[in-house]
């Protein structure tokens, strides 16, 4: 750990329940390792939370939905008034479907699961990434065993078959359910990175889906990673655009998860892979780098919700 | 006879009719009203209307033969089950009339089973939706505990690591050890919680016959409440008893009626921080008895007042479960009662609980 500290981050925690608030507390000061400290401020009503907002600042504010004076929605809302450039997210046993509309409405790009088993390390890997986003980037960071990685380079479209093979036998390998389904919608995601990163100077994709790539130049390869540990596997697919911002990401679910877009070819394998894997974490990094991270549970402890976690670095 | 002697006799069987302790209908052939005297008024309901047919056409011919072979006859009104038996005097000299009289009309039990079986199986629809919302509030007890189980493991892996470490750190393993301590009674808040969850939702879900014998209503407030009494969670409380002088029989399920006093209580024990004072009134009209429990504490939060026999509504999120007042009110309706709430003016709740009178004679005298 870095002695040298900068200013400690400061949380405000809003939930009603108070062994939730305190356990959520007791976890961060004593077990999040990070190379930062926190301090956490606790707010059991709407109404506390915004008095807590208006007597001190907050980098990150992570709110309950359902408290007994307002909704959760309303603490985020004001926490955006107070400081454009707060952190927010929900924590709530509702699943990102319930209220998808609503994160769309009010650009909240992470509700953290609020189920039994709790997941602390999960917790911990999306206050870290809404704190420093930087850090979100790579499997490494959710994998904890980065000597099973294996890494393909993407460097033509004659690449993309031979790597969903790749990724078809990994998935074989863990029984996974719906692996058809699956290596087609990851071959969606990898053709998404390898057409849609790059764009020509009027904004419009270089290249059309479906065109033989002969050669990517190495500032437009796609990177997968993949590998597992005890407790989950993951794949990650890395482009080195960044065109799509975190806003776009929740407009596609929403229109896939409200029914609203069976002919939609966009958003479509997002969704699907949503659906198929028990946590997705997307990383924005504004023409940079997009990051697609899909983890599924090795273990009987996953819970009912699929969250998905946006990531955008400006 | 002479016109006038046949007028007073006219009269004086009129009157005879009207004052009868009985009730006198009569109706045509088709089953319309003809006459009915105040007491047949008041037994059948405000919806016969002179002219107007006494029942459908089409179930007039069986209630026609009830009536002639004096049988006894249900019928519901408000969904509450009543019986009287009906007894025919065939007037000869117009057969196209039927002049039949009602001895009496008493809440029929049987009907009132058929009304909890209607009613269990409403209950058992809400069931459906009753479970998604058991679901979700089943969750903060188990997070609770599944973060708890989990920071003890953590904790016991810092205090191993200490020992490992062999500096002999008392105040670093004696604040271990607290929080162990303070995670452990987590643990079984949340447990108890969850459990009481799950308790209460089998009530719900239970069909729950009410054992129902007639009592003398203040003479039954009165032993619940002198239960109540000697208990220590009331030892705070004022409790102060308005009973009336012309107490009437109910037909009740006493223990069920004690569960939902005690209920009422505990409400009121809550709402005033443990020492507030609570009227406990007996009414009476006509046909109902009613016993009002009302509090000094600061009423029902207005928006609250709509909805608070829904379940798991609860103002106490860390001890209630929010299925009190709606299974109260269940049992209430399975009594034929009704349960109502508002605020007093000058602040309070008061809860009304009214529960039909019998003329049975108190069978625990």
């Amino acid at each position: 750990m870095v002695s040298a500290v900068n200013n400690p981050y400061s949380i405000l925690l809003v939930d009603d329940d108070s062994t939730i608030r305190e356990n959520l507390k007791e976890y961060l000061t004593h077990y999040h390792q990070a190379d930062y400290e926190l301090t956490i401020c606790e707010a059991s009503t709407c109404e506390d939370a915004l008095k807590a907002m208006d007597s001190q600042a907050f980098d990150l504010v992570i709110s309950d939905i359902n408290l007994p004076d307002r909704d959760g929605f309303e603490v985020l809302k004001s926490a955006m008034e107070h400081n454009s450039n707060i952190k927010r997210a929900l924590i709530t046993a509702y699943d990102l479907d319930t209220y998808i509309h609503l994160a769309k409405e009010e650009k909240i790009y992470n509700i953290i699961t609020k189920t039994a088993p709790f997941n602390f390390e999960e917790l911990s890997n999306v206050i870290n990434n809404l704190l420093v986003p930087e850090e979100a980037f790579g499997l490494d960071k959710y994998i904890t065993t980065p000597e099973t990685f294996k890494e393909i380079v993407l460097t033509s479209s004659d690449d993309i078959m031979p790597a969903q093979q790749v990724l078809k036998d990994f998935f074989q390998q863990f029984k996974l359910p719906d692996i058809d389904a699956l290596s087609i919608v990851v071959i969606e995601a990898i053709t998404n990175a390898m057409y849609h990163a790059a764009k020509n100077p009027d904004g419009s994709f270089r290249y059309n889906k479906g065109e033989v790539i002969e050669k990517l130049p190495p500032e437009e390869y796609v990177t997968i990673t993949y590998g597992y540990d005890d407790e989950r596997m993951g794949v990650s697919i890395r482009d080195q655009g960044g065109t799509m911002s975190a806003d776009e990401v929740l407009y596609w679910l929403e229109r896939n998860i409200s029914g609203n877009s069976l002919m939609d070819t966009h958003g479509r394998g997002l969704y699907l892979i949503h659906r198929l894997m028990d946590r997705v974490i997307i990383n924005l990094s504004k023409d940079k780098a997009t990051e697609i991270i899909l983890l599924h549970n090795l273990t009987d402890s996953a819970g009912e919700n699929k969250p998905i976690y946006i990531n955008e670095i400006a | 006879m002479p016109q006038s002697k046949l007028q007073s006799e006219c009269l004086r069987y009129d009157s005879m009719l009207k004052h009868a302790p009985l009730g006198v209908v009569i109706t045509d052939n088709v089953g319309k009203l003809v006459w009915l005297n105040p007491i047949a008024q008041s037994y059948l309901g405000d919806q016969l209307r002179l002219g107007k047919p006494v029942l459908n056409s089409k179930d007039w011919p069986g209630f026609r033969a009830l009536i002639l072979q004096n049988k006894p006859f249900y019928f519901l009104i408000e969904d509450q089950g009543f019986t009287f038996t009906p007894q025919a005097l065939e007037d000869s000299e117009s057969p196209r009339t039927l002049l039949w009289i009602v001895p009496s009309v008493s809440l029929d039990v049987d009907l009132v089973t058929m009304q909890q079986d209607l009613i269990r199986q409403r209950k058992m629809a809400n069931l459906g939706r009753m479970m998604v919302e058991m679901a979700h509030e089943l969750n903060n007890p188990l997070t609770g505990i599944s973060m708890g189980t989990q920071l003890i493991g953590m904790s016991t892996k810092r205090a191993r690591r200490l020992l490992q470490s062999a500096s002999l750190n008392l105040e670093a393993i004696k604040d271990i050890l607290d929080k162990i301590d303070q995670e452990s009674s987590k643990i079984s808040s949340s447990t108890a919680r969850a459990s009481a969850l799950r308790q209460e939702l089998l009530a719900y879900s239970k069909p729950n016959p009410l054992n129902l014998r007639p009592y003398q209503a203040s003479r039954l407030i009165e032993t619940v409440l002198d239960n109540f009494r000697n208990q220590p969670i009331f030892r705070h409380m004022t409790l102060k008893l308005e009973l009336s002088d012309r107490s009437p029989t109910i037909l009740c399920d006493a223990s069920k009626l004690e569960q939902i006093l005690y209920n009422l209580l505990k409400n009121a024990h809550d709402a005033t921080h443990a020492k507030g004072q609570v009227w406990i009134r007996e009414f009476v009209d006509e046909n109902f008895l009613t016993i009002e429990v009302e509090d000094n504490g600061p009423g029902i939060p207005p928006d609250l007042l709509d909805k608070i026999f829904s379940p798991f509504l609860t103002t106490k999120p860390r001890t209630g479960t929010g299925l009190g007042l709606s299974i109260s009110q269940e049992i209430i309706q399975q009594h034929g009662g009704r349960f109502s709430v508002y605020n007093k003016p000058e602040s309070g709740a008061c809860f009304k609980i009214q529960l039909p009178i019998t003329n049975q004679p108190d069978a625990s005298v």
